[in-house]
């Protein structure tokens, strides 16, 4: 079975998390245009990406950086207020 | 019976009793051609088998990077319905379904299309109620569906176990009586027979590595055989959408993430019916081979790999003893993944896009091959008359861009 090796948490099992998605670029959301297109296209094609990944026991979020055609990941961080700030 | 053999074996010899090749393999690109269709799959080549057919529309290629229906063409659980959500997805499939009736004579092949009816089973009051209001839609629209007792369900199936072992009793199902099944290559190779019969041109092993485009128009098509000058390409390339679309130098709206199946060891028919269970996440069939062939929802996370796992498919079996409790000594022998093409509201991506000339089959997520006819007939009426075709006025790109979304999610897959 595959793990996920957290900061705080320790090794757990991958069906414990959602994976929530890429980050998406922070836009103003006064700009429609710029919104609707921040949320529903992108770049979708095989990298390595920084994903919200949701661990539902400890209701804790990470920030992973996964290569989405290997699904080998890279790295693993709690998500904070700071780590958002920084976009894709 | 020696005499018989001889002759047998002077036909088989003889060069002039060859048997014909499915379809024609010609060895170098022309310099240009009317069409170019990306993706050698059933929506690919069901389009260039329309516009030869029905839009005289002949000096059209196909070029596919693997080989033919070796995609999603040949990795879906064949399930063809109709019994969507939304008025525009239920035309749209209806019309599929009613293509899909009459395709072996129309192709001259034995799809082995087989007529089973297809139960969604209810496990909660919240699930009946969607289903209610599915059967008010898809009868509305002169689509065979309505809500039926756990009783019928039994009937039609006496192996289930209505309570689930407990954990999730079945309340009711939606009964869709022209589902059915059929053999998904063979789609793809009748669609390409025919086509290549009125002229349309094969290429396997031939990858796109580039589009060009000159004042927002396609003008040529790069491959791994070489340049073709063309005014028009149609992108069939469920799984790999969001590459085409980079080359394009569009944004892409669809993400890609495995779908994975698996088919049991061969048994006597004991399955008539297609069951299908969202709560469970599963949908089974029984093939004429007698195999099971079982789906679940996509995997958790967007890949870009068909790579099988084995959490899938232990999941899958637990949820399967569910429904089946009898089955628990039968053997998994085979399963895969493929590539799907999601979109944040379930229903597909087609049409005309911002670059002139470059035309989308996309977004096919779980749904794919119950669309394969009606997208051939769509998409190549929408190449040829450079208009959206009425039936997939809904689904074009510009959608999200408006929040006009399509709703699809509670019919269009399992899981969710």
């Amino acid at each position: 079975m595959k793990h996920f090796d957290c900061p705080i948490i320790g090794r757990r099992p991958a069906q414990e998390f959602i994976c929530s998605g890429g980050m998406i670029a922070i836009v103003q959301m006064t700009d429609q245009d710029a919104a609707r297109e921040a949320l529903f296209f992108g770049d979708a094609t095989a990298r390595v990406k920084r994903e919200w990944w949701y661990h539902k026991p400890s209701r804790l979020w990470f920030l992973f950086q996964r290569d989405t055609a290997t699904d080998v990941v890279h790295s693993i961080e709690v998500a904070t207020r700071v780590s958002t700030d920084d976009g894709v | 019976m020696q005499a018989m053999s001889l002759r047998l074996l002077k036909y088989a010899l003889n060069p002039e009793y060859a048997e014909p090749r499915f379809f024609n393999t010609p060895e170098t690109l022309r310099d240009s051609y009317d069409v170019v269709i990306i993706g050698g799959g059933g929506h690919g080549l069901a389009c260039a088998y329309h516009l030869a057919a029905e839009h005289g529309i002949k000096r059209v290629a196909v070029i596919e990077k693997g080989y033919l229906g070796g995609g999603n063409t040949g990795r879906n659980t064949t399930i063809i319905r109709s019994n969507y959500l939304t008025p525009e997805g239920v035309l749209f499939y209806k019309r599929s379904v009613e293509l899909f009736q009459t395709l072996s004579d129309r192709l001259d092949l034995n799809l082995f299309f087989s007529n089973r009816g297809h139960f969604t089973l209810a496990h909660s009051e919240a699930t009946l109620r969607t289903m209610r209001w599915r059967a008010e839609v898809n009868q509305h629209y002169g689509v065979n569906s309505e809500l039926v007792s756990a009783a019928d369900v039994k009937a039609a199936c006496p192996q289930i176990d209505l309570n689930c072992g407990g954990n999730h009793p079945i309340l009711g199902a939606l009964y869709h009586a022209p589902g059915a099944i059929a053999r998904h290559d063979a789609v793809a190779w009748g669609y390409a027979r025919r086509a290549s019969q009125m002229g349309v041109e094969i290429f396997q092993h031939t990858d796109c590595t580039g589009i060009e485009i000159e004042s927002g128009r396609v003008v040529a098509v790069n491959t791994t055989r070489g340049r073709i000058k063309t005014g028009k390409v149609v992108s069939a390339v469920a799984g790999s959408t969001p590459t085409l679309l980079k080359m394009a130098g569009l944004k892409s709206p669809v993400d890609i993430v495995p779908l994975q199946a698996c088919v049991s060891e061969p048994m006597k028919a004991w399955l008539d019916t297609i069951i299908v269970s969202g709560t469970l996440h599963v949908y089974v069939s029984q093939t004429a081979r007698g195999e099971l062939v079982m789906g679940a929802a996509v995997d958790p996370a967007e890949l870009h790999s068909t790579r099988s796992s084995l959490e899938f498919v232990t999941s899958l079996a637990d949820q399967m003893l569910d429904l089946f409790p009898f089955l628990a000594g039968v053997k998994i022998v085979r399963q895969w993944g493929g590539m799907a093409d999601m979109t944040p509201d379930f229903a597909p991506v087609m049409g005309k896009t911002e670059v002139g000339g470059f035309y989308l089959d996309a977004g096919w997520g779980t749904w794919g091959f119950k669309a394969t006819p009606v997208c051939g007939e769509t998409m190549a009426y929408t190449v040829a008359h450079d208009t959206n075709h009425r039936l997939i006025e809904a689904f074009g790109m510009d959608r999200f861009k408006r929040l006009a979304m399509m709703g699809e999610k509670g019919a269009a897959a399992v899981g969710h």
